[in-house]
């Protein structure tokens, strides 16, 4: 007799993913959680009643994140969808050269790079500013919205483009009307990476951003270093909205009919 | 108001190769011109340098008496319709109809009643609110012709636009195509390869092969006289034979051809239909022995594959006889030709 594995196996897998979830919300609540109990001893709001404090480091690393975060995913939406057209659509000298060039910030570990970066951005006196954070979260983003863009717009027909113009509509009318609305899936998921990736990245912003922008996982790093747990759990939550929300507006592109990913099946 | 359609020495190359040699063509204005070819002759590259997606070598393209060259594609006065209906999805059919009318700014509730009035002659009243996505081949496609005669072009450039339909909804959208046309009058080339889609359809054909124009004039001529053995062997014409003119008559290895028409060069083809040629009883006047040798079925007719026994030894001849009587592999027959149905192309090119 066959014994199915798939139940437990599923089981498994939510533990995993869901324990350190369950131990963090609790902890965000917690007054004190000695070693052996199940649970908190007490429970309040506190943590969460520091982390709104306007002023308090938690609310200004949202802002910066998201601000950040906003910027990082427009701009490398932006560059990634333009590169990723060019490769799918275009045939032109060096294209395998350039193809390489862009995704190799995916291959190449970000900390290798890091230093060049900072002496390179100190120099032109780039380090401590947002713009500089954000040119470097470019690097990490960019690959993948090339990535998502280039498979969009391989299944993209230009004919459309061409049934536009000779409808007598300008070429930007015909990139308004015509090109975004049949691309949208692609430059949602796009967005929703670069956003997501600029959102978590920690090393980059500590490098670049010399201590001075301080992002939502620097403000994490520096509690998760201290010993206020309930003020870290809470940090957490609060660092984990964001992209929840964001996943909530895209997740009909990533998965299902109109989907720019496959693979993913529907969920 | 419909324009006519001049192209002067037109010529484009992309890279190494030729892929238009000097064509110069005409359309009277309000005329169906059809631009026939197999695929690769030139004839989408034609229709897309008319339209201004692509740009010519050389040469000149006039609608009416203004150069067009340097007016950019939306700026052109045409409509276009593409193999593939091209229906932009996140639009409605009212909405896709309306696309050139809210391009140059018009408001929706001017342009609705113009869309309905467009959709009545389609015959696709009531779907406004559709989605291109409900919508049969058919369907989408009348309404891509909509889309692009709403905006009242001086040329309608129609790229194969049956191609990508099946066999019976291709015959009643050409007749459809026709009726509109009648209506309309407006100048239109009709790019397409199917040879007898373009006779039902043109007021005249161009027919086109390795980017030259071979031939141009009404549909009929490329039957009764192709001036070429290509434009012959594309219209279906099986009897192409190589051979001289002497005292009045066509000998093609050793077969001796009265024809009508006389012609001062010697080297020649003989361009003879199946149809032309019939088996009769015995001799006459103008016929010669075959000996059958196979035959095959063409749509409701015989296509019968015969030897001229006069002949030298390989001279094959068809004919296209209506019943299968008195068909017998190997029996001789006589073969009987209609002088003036023979017709003469100048030689100078190979088939």
């Amino acid at each position: 007799m066959r014994i199915n594995l798939r139940i437990p196996i599923l089981i498994l897998f939510f533990l995993y993913l869901f324990v350190p979830f369950v131990s963090i919300a609790l902890w965000s609540f917690a007054t004190g959680w000695r070693f052996p109990d199940l649970l908190p001893s007490g429970y309040s709001l506190r943590a969460y009643e520091i982390a709104a404090d306007p002023s308090g480091d938690i609310v200004q690393g949202v802002i910066t994140s998201t601000v950040i975060a906003l910027i990082v995913g427009v701009v490398a939406t932006l560059i990634g969808s333009s590169a990723g057209r060019a490769i799918a659509m275009h045939s032109f000298r060096l294209k395998r050269a350039f193809q390489f060039l862009v995704l190799a910030p995916l291959i190449v570990p970000s900390l290798a790079v890091t230093m060049g970066i900072q002496i390179l951005f100190i120099r032109y006196g780039l380090v401590d500013t947002i713009l500089g954070v954000c040119l470097a979260h470019l690097i990490p983003t960019v690959p993948y919205v090339v990535m998502i863009m280039t498979g969009t717009f391989a299944n993209f027909d230009r004919s459309y483009e061409e049934q536009g113009q000779v409808l007598g509509a300008s070429r930007f009318t015909v990139l308004r009307k015509v090109t975004i609305p049949m691309v949208i899936p692609g430059l949602s998921v796009s967005f929703l990476f670069a956003f997501v990736i600029s959102w978590s990245e920690y090393i980059l912003t500590l490098l670049v951003g010399g201590g001075s922008i301080k992002t939502l996982p620097l403000v994490l790093f520096a509690f998760l270093r201290g010993s206020d747990l309930p003020l870290t759990g809470a940090a957490s939550i609060v660092f984990m909205i964001p992209p929840l929300i964001l996943l909530r507006f895209t997740s009909k592109y990533l998965v299902g009919r109109s989907s720019s990913m496959t693979g993913l099946g529907s969920v | 108001m419909s324009s006519g359609i001049r192209l002067v020495n037109l010529r484009k190359s992309f890279g190494d190769v030729e892929v238009l040699k000097d064509i110069n063509l005409e359309v009277r204005s309000g005329e169906l011109v059809s631009i026939l070819g197999s695929s690769g002759c030139g004839k989408t590259t034609l229709l897309r340098i008319v339209a201004g997606l692509e740009q010519s070598s050389n040469g000149e393209v006039y609608f009416g008496d203004e150069l067009q060259n340097d007016i950019s594609v939306e700026r052109r006065s045409i409509g276009m319709v593409f193999q593939k209906a091209l229906l932009f999805p996140n639009m409605t059919i009212g909405e896709n109809i309306a696309f050139s009318l809210r391009a140059k700014g018009e408001k929706d509730e001017k342009s609705k009643k113009r869309v309905e009035e467009m959709l009545e002659l389609v015959r696709l009243p009531g779907f406004y609110n559709r989605r291109p996505g409900e919508l049969s081949g058919g369907q989408e496609q009348r309404v891509s012709l909509a889309r692009s005669l709403i905006r009242n072009p001086k040329v309608l450039l129609l790229d194969e636009p049956l191609s990508a339909l099946d066999a019976n909804l291709r015959v009643e959208m050409r007749a459809f195509i026709s009726d509109i046309h009648n209506n309309f009058r407006m100048t239109t080339l009709f790019v397409t390869h199917d040879q007898e889609e373009a006779m039902a359809i043109s007021d005249r054909i161009a027919f086109m092969d390795s980017g030259i124009l071979e031939q141009l004039g009404e549909p009929k001529s490329f039957i009764s006289a192709p001036e070429s053995a290509k434009v012959g062997k594309f219209f279906g014409c099986k009897n192409l034979l190589d051979g001289e003119l002497k005292n009045g008559q066509f000998v093609s290895k050793g077969l001796a051809l009265d024809t009508t028409k006389s012609h001062t060069l010697r080297t020649v083809i003989a361009a003879i239909r199946q149809e032309d040629l019939s088996i009769t009883e015995g001799k006459t006047s103008s016929s010669f022995l075959a000996e059958i040798i196979d035959w095959q079925f063409v749509g409701s007719k015989i296509l019968v594959k015969c030897n001229v026994v006069e002949g030298e030894e390989g001279l094959i001849i068809y004919i296209e006889v209506d019943r299968f009587e008195n068909l017998e592999k190997k029996a001789r027959v006589f073969i009987e030709y209609r002088p003036d149905r023979i017709h003469i192309i100048p030689k100078h090119d190979v088939v």
